[in-house]
């Protein structure tokens, strides 16, 4: 008989005079302690599972409880925890700093999670970027963005602009924040932060608001024609988008469009409708060119 | 923001359908069918926010959004002064 099919209760020969140390990896029967002399380690082991089985238990006891309760009131939902609010931050170094050089053109200073945010006087925006910028201790050399958030209910300065600053050398980042209106509209920074350029020309080209003395302030993402600004509270999204596009579009009979769904179903070449070409000119040929492309 | 949440936020009445908005006296003004929700809800922030600078200025007593599933309306109570009489 093999090793691998021996029976656990078949009898070994035995050799008199040599130990069994047992070529099956499982110690001898001698070696083996009686139960009641089990190591403390062992005992503590099994109590722990005793626990458990009877925790597991009277779980089991109390999901068989339930259906017999189901017709009593449930437990009020738990309301969820209010998140973190922003703070006064007065007395951070930076806005000390800021008070201290520009007085009452610093406005209002909160920390939220860790962001400090400085609302400051529009007309003093690119004098105190200015000296964020050259500040010998957190130069904030990097203008990570410029946004803007539209307040319709703030009637005098319906609009926010953002300015995310960030300190290479130093790990810092601070936000500014200048209310405008768009017709007052706010000074570029492009003299501080040169790439100030196309987040402003954005800004103008969603809100509307002016920039003065950027060097070339025109749409950046819409066409050079199209009629308001989108991301404004009171801007319809898509009633204006249709106007553009019915405005733009080649008009068409109904024999020439029935002509082009037989062309379009047989997959043939679109382009050679005249109206197609026309429409080709006005996307792509009359799309806006950079001054450096002209 | 959905345009319930909008009508509240500027404090515009909410109703159901245009017939509920006429029968407490308001009248109906522009309405937008958009195709899907994030242009409807731009399309009743547009609405609310013509109202909102007709009652700033004084020329309507109140102002309210008809929200239907595919259909915004805006309406508006004219000055007790400005209704004819029956």
């Amino acid at each position: 008989m093999s090793e691998d099919t021996k029976q656990p209760d078949s009898e070994e020969p035995t050799v008199p005079g040599v130990p069994d140390t047992g070529t099956s990896g499982t110690p001898p029967a001698s070696v083996i302690p009686p139960a009641g002399t089990l190591a403390g380690a062992d005992a503590e082991k099994s109590a722990m599972v005793e626990q458990a089985k009877s925790r597991v238990a009277a779980v089991k006891e109390s999901l068989q409880d339930q259906p017999a309760a189901a017709g009593a009131p449930k437990p009020p939902v738990k309301k969820k925890e209010e998140g973190p609010k922003p703070t006064d931050a007065s007395g951070h170094p930076l806005v000390t700093k800021l008070k201290s050089q520009f007085g009452d053109a610093v406005g209002e200073a909160l920390e939220f999670i860790g962001q400090l945010s400085v609302t400051v006087d529009r007309a003093r925006i690119v004098e105190i970027c200015d000296f964020l910028k050259r500040d010998a201790e957190t130069p904030f050399d990097y203008l990570s963005d410029l946004t803007c958030v539209h307040y319709p209910a703030n009637r005098e300065a319906p609009f926010e602009i953002v300015y995310n600053l960030y300190s290479i050398p130093a790990n810092e980042r601070v936000r500014l924040k200048v209310r405008t209106s768009d017709t007052i509209g706010v000074e570029s920074v492009t003299s501080v932060w040169p790439a100030a350029n196309w987040p402003e020309r954005e800004v103008f080209d969603l809100f509307g608001v002016q920039f003065t003395n950027h060097p070339d302030l025109r749409r950046l993402l819409l066409p050079p024609d199209w009629k308001g600004h989108p991301l404004r509270k009171d801007f319809p999204l898509e009633f204006v988008e249709n106007a553009w596009t019915k405005e733009h579009l080649p008009v068409m009979t109904d024999v020439e469009m029935e002509q082009l769904h037989q062309r379009r179903a047989y997959g043939l070449e679109i382009l050679s409708v005249p109206q197609e070409r026309l429409m080709r000119s006005i996307f792509i040929g009359g799309k806006e060119v950079m001054p450096k492309d002209k | 923001m959905t345009p319930k949440e909008i009508a509240t936020q500027y404090e515009a009445k909410v109703f159901d359908t245009p017939e509920a908005a006429k029968a407490a006296g308001f009248v109906l003004t522009e309405t937008a069918a958009p195709r899907n929700v994030w242009n409807k809800a731009s399309a009743a922030s547009a609405i609310v926010l013509k109202l909102v600078e007709k009652r700033f200025g004084g020329e309507v007593e109140d102002i309210g959004l008809v929200i239907e599933p595919f259909r915004v309306t805006g309406c508006y109570k004219p000055k007790s002064s400005e209704v004819p009489a029956a």
